[in-house]
């Protein structure tokens, strides 16, 4: 894959080499306009197709700014050393095969999430990674938390549909699924340790 | 008799002991190695063993030590010690849990979930923008029809424009016809520039192009004045032009 691409960006590096932006060439003064506008669009929230959705897509980033694809990516190579001096991250993830760039804290930093939402998160979670090839459908969800008696029924609903809108999980074929975000902001230990604590309740 | 000489005496007792029995340490060694994977699974799974049951396996191998001599028995044997307080903790710890309240416990489940996750950053607010692709697929068009009654009134405000332009074969004796019109309108007057664009329908406006063009109506231009004449003096003919241009203001035009 990586070897296609590069052949791709050389190609196109020879066909456009005159009016290329090469980030040397650029001056401070507008690598400085870059860096401030980047940081607004990656901080940016969409919503797309009832989804939100944070950041830019690549894409974007590359109609907007005309650089080629390998110019790009080392401008935001900078960009990140940058932003790290303010305790943020430039995270690149995947939404239906194309590439998308967001900003995330390093350290601890308050979630977006009500408890309610965070108990059926943390539910999805422990189930997925326990048994990844058995399907997570919303009964047994409810069997978990609802008949137990630990949560009411349309609070478990209410949930799944705001962590649907907001990215965290998505519905296939009657099962569910994580979305893009889970990942980003879960990573593979922390998804660990949340199913040690799941055990517990 | 020194402690050395006592110390050394009872180790050798010992060894002598264990060369008499070895194939009774061998059973100890593997009593040792079984227990350690019980309770390395059971730790593992963070599954409790009982006490009764725990403090039976810890009294049935608790002389072990005297009898495994090698290092890696030993290492064997320490690495069970471990796991005994292990599952103690494990035990205790359960034990603790249970006394909690349910809704006590997933309140805690919440704060670890909450501590474990690292969020996006993003420039908060009520309201989101929604993201459209940019456009990088032109086959496909999307032409939102509006409804019926829009449709009606657009047609309604620009029926001038709208009307088509129908092609009208005309017969020679309509084009004569035509001819003789124009030419009543038109010869031996002096008609203002401006004027002759409400005077002439656009076939008129043809048909006198057309009788210009072959030269059977002269047209002189004097300042904002023309004037058309059916025959004209040599010494004019340089200043004659041959055809006219329409340019009609009101969209009404007849088409017959």
């Amino acid at each position: 894959m990586e070897e296609n691409h590069l052949d791709q960006s050389s190609d196109s590096n020879e066909i456009v080499e005159e009016n290329i932006f090469l980030p040397s060439s650029i001056s401070d003064e507008e690598k400085g306009e870059l860096f401030r506008e980047l940081t607004t669009i990656l901080s940016r929230k969409w919503t797309k197709d009832k989804v939100t959705v944070f950041g830019c897509s690549e894409l974007d980033l590359l109609l907007a700014t005309r650089f080629d694809v390998q110019t790009l990516r080392e401008t935001i190579e900078e960009y990140k050393l940058f932003v790290q001096i303010l305790g943020l991250n430039v995270i690149d993830y995947d939404m239906d095969g194309e590439k998308w760039y967001c900003l995330r804290s390093s350290n601890y930093a308050p979630s977006d999430l009500q408890s309610s939402e965070l108990i059926v998160l943390g539910t999805i979670i422990s189930y997925l990674e326990s048994d990844k090839q058995k399907p997570i459908t919303t009964e047994k969800i409810k069997e978990k938390l609802v008949v137990t008696g630990r949560m009411k029924e349309y609070l478990v609903d209410n949930s799944l549909r705001t962590l649907t809108r907001l990215g965290y999980i998505k519905k296939k074929q009657n099962a569910w699924e994580y979305n893009y975000r889970t990942y980003i902001e879960f990573g593979d230990e922390e998804r660990d340790k949340i199913v040690e604590e799941f055990r517990r309740i | 008799m020194t402690d050395q000489d006592i110390l050394d005496e009872s180790s050798d007792t010992i060894s002598a002991y264990i060369e008499e029995n070895r194939e009774w340490v061998e059973n100890i060694f593997q009593l040792v190695f079984e227990l350690k994977r019980k309770y390395g699974r059971s730790i593992r799974k963070k599954e409790i063993v009982r006490l009764l049951e725990s403090e039976e396996d810890r009294s049935k191998v608790s002389d072990a030590y005297l009898y495994l001599q090698n290092k890696k028995e030993n290492l064997l044997d320490s690495a069970l010690y471990e796991d005994f307080i292990k599952m103690n903790d494990l035990r205790e710890n359960d034990f603790i849990e249970q006394l909690l309240y349910p809704q006590e416990r997933l309140k805690s489940f919440v704060e670890k979930v909450r501590s474990l996750c690292v969020p996006i950053v993003y420039l908060s607010g009520t309201t989101q923008t929604s993201y459209e692709e940019p456009i990088n697929n032109l086959t496909e068009d999307i032409i939102e029809l509006e409804s019926i009654e829009n449709i009606a009134i657009f047609r309604k405000k620009y029926q001038g424009f709208l009307k088509r332009l129908s092609n009208n074969f005309l017969d020679k004796g309509e084009i004569m016809n035509i001819e003789s019109t124009v030419k009543d309108k038109l010869i031996g007057k002096r008609i203002k520039k401006t004027q002759i664009n409400n005077l002439l329908t656009t076939i008129e406006a043809e048909i006198l192009s057309k009788l210009i063009s072959e030269k059977k109506i002269h047209v002189i231009l004097e300042n904002d004045v023309l004037i058309f004449r059916t025959e004209i003096n040599d010494e004019e003919s340089d200043v004659v032009s041959s055809s006219v241009l329409l340019s009609p203001k009101k969209p009404k035009v007849e088409r017959d």
